[in-house]
């Protein structure tokens, strides 16, 4: 996949993925995406006067949502901040890698490396009843209540207030709610660090999670 | 510390931008920052269905009352018109 | 009843002039104008009979009752037949057959009047709050300021099919202040765009947009007060 910053310009089409409702809805215009057939890539969808948006897999994280689909795009290809933006598009193949469990598994994931920061921490505070009850917690809900004893003087304790994020990103792991898990736990790595920088670093992790997990098909000139 | 970055919007300022969102009135930033908090915001995300659901029954109220009195005398005044008086 | 056709006063239109020649006027206004200089009664009565309520709701603005605002109706009508002679066509049909029909409004509701400027933003706090357990948390709450303490409970979609929920929000409608409720009347009940819109009432994009969201979000809690008390 050419790389995407700025106007690539290029006129040949441009792979990318995107994250759709259940049926192929798209998210916010509730538009139905044409299915790939027997034939090939489903029909090309264009909108006059607006653009089809795509995740380089860089930009997954950002657009978490119940089916992903790798998708060919009409150029010229504009680059954005957490995703890219083309004339038209359509559908290649799903990714049946993503599905439910894979969904759910991200948010957990995510929520873990939060825990981790905050075990850490509180062991760097001396805090290492609290540093082990929550490392021993098993499931997101436990890890929740376990956090959320734990994040008692947020205000003034960093490791407390980590805690805390641990409490609300695996509240919504629990709940199958990956991307606000996700974001949370991005957010926990910034106040972990101290380092808003920490943010995409902590994002294209989760890019990387999901491109492993999901079995995204990377081209090797492609690799990010 | 709030878990939201200050850049990201929040729900109550979301809700106050939806007509301009539908419309597609907004900026490229601010549609962007929108659909972000959306996906990541169960609350707002119900919201919106909600809006958006009004919006479509209130689309079924469409209907014809012209009272037949009204309907008799405007045709009246179309014909005196057409014959020039 | 209009007898004789006047001249003059609220039915001088802004666009009428010699010639009454159709410049840049859509198909559709072009043909359906062509109709009724040809005397087309099926036309008229259609065009009629489709701008009725948006034509009352607008005229409400400015006069007391919706029975005065049938009877401005009525006289906007004849002002638009003595001028669809004349007219030239530099703006829509549509939004011609309004400026006229304000006017009219405007010169009958006189002191009567109940017209909001259109500026004015109507603050409705605490208005129709009745049943809303929705709320945000405070802008110095430690973690979500701003985001929702308690979120909107799920609406059932079945719900919506109730004929219930048409009485509730055409009540709704019924109560908001009237700017709300022209705009909201012509761009979701009778599924105008915001250009026409604006193009008929003479107010901004902006004004239209803001005056539309508070009635929505007025209506929303209506019908959301009433989906909880349906389930309850």
């Amino acid at each position: 996949m050419p790389s995407a910053t700025g106007d690539t310009g290029a006129e040949q089409p441009m792979r990318a993925w995107k994250f759709l409702g259940v049926g192929r809805v798209a998210p916010f215009g509730g538009h139905t995406w044409p299915a790939p057939g027997a034939a090939g890539p489903g029909a090309w969808v264009r909108f006059p006067g607006r653009e089809v948006f795509a995740c380089r897999p860089d930009d997954l994280p950002w657009w978490i949502g119940p089916e992903l689909w790798e998708i060919e795009l009409e150029g010229p290809i504009r680059a954005l901040e957490t995703q890219v933006a083309a004339s038209a598009g359509r559908l290649v193949r799903q990714v049946h890698g993503w599905d439910a469990a894979t969904l759910r598994a991200f948010g957990v994931a995510c929520a873990e490396r939060a825990r981790n920061l905050a075990v850490e921490a509180l062991g760097r505070d001396g805090r290492v009843e609290e540093a082990e009850s929550l490392a021993r917690a098993r499931s997101m809900l436990e890890l929740s209540r376990v956090a959320r004893d734990c994040a008692g003087d947020a205000r003034t304790r960093l490791s407390a207030n980590l805690a805390g994020y641990v409490a609300e990103s695996s509240m919504r792991a629990s709940q199958g709610l990956a991307a606000a898990a996700a974001n949370i736990a991005a957010n926990a790595a910034v106040l972990a660090h101290g380092d808003p920088a920490v943010f995409s670093r902590a994002r294209s992790w989760q890019a990387r999670w999901i491109a492993e997990h999901a079995g995204l098909d990377l081209l090797p000139a492609a690799a990010v | 510390m709030s878990v939201a970055r200050p850049q990201d919007i929040a729900c109550r300022e979301l809700v106050e931008i939806l007509t301009e969102f539908l419309d597609g009135a907004l900026d490229e930033h601010s549609r962007t920052q929108v659909e972000q908090h959306l996906v990541l915001c169960s609350g707002c995300a119900e919201y919106l269905r909600q809006f958006r659901a009004t919006i479509g029954v209130t689309r079924r109220l469409s209907e014809q009352d012209l009272p037949e009195q009204m309907k008799e005398s405007l045709l009246d005044a179309f014909r005196h018109w057409r014959h020039g008086s | 009843m209009p007898a004789a056709v006047s001249t003059g006063g609220p039915f001088e239109s802004p666009d009428a002039a010699q010639g009454g020649v159709l410049s840049s006027l859509s198909a559709e206004d072009h043909a359906l104008i062509e109709r009724l200089r040809s005397g087309d009664e099926r036309a008229f009565l259609t065009l009629v009979e489709k701008n009725h309520r948006p034509m009352v709701r607008v005229a409400m603005n400015y006069v007391s009752s919706e029975g005065v605002a049938e009877e401005v109706v009525q006289e906007a009508w004849v002002g638009i037949l003595q001028g669809l002679g004349k007219f030239e066509g530099r703006c829509p049909l549509r939004a011609w057959m309004f400026r006229i029909l304000i006017n009219c409004a405007k010169m009958r509701g006189g002191r009567e009047a109940r017209s909001v400027p259109f500026s004015a933003l109507e603050r409705e706090d605490g208005e129709g709050e009745k049943r809303s357990i929705e709320s945000f948390r405070p802008p110095d709450d430690p973690r979500w300021p701003g985001h929702w303490a308690h979120a909107p409970e799920r609406w059932v979609d079945e719900r919506l099919g109730d004929s219930q929920a048409l009485v509730r929000i055409k009540a709704e409608i019924d109560k908001l202040p009237p700017n709300q409720r022209q705009v909201i009347t012509l761009r979701d009940i009778e599924d105008w765009d915001s250009v026409e819109v604006c193009e008929a009432l003479g107010i901004s994009e902006a004004n239209q947009r803001v005056l539309l969201h508070r009635a929505r979000t007025r209506v929303r809690q209506a019908l959301a007060g009433w989906a909880a008390e349906v389930t309850s």
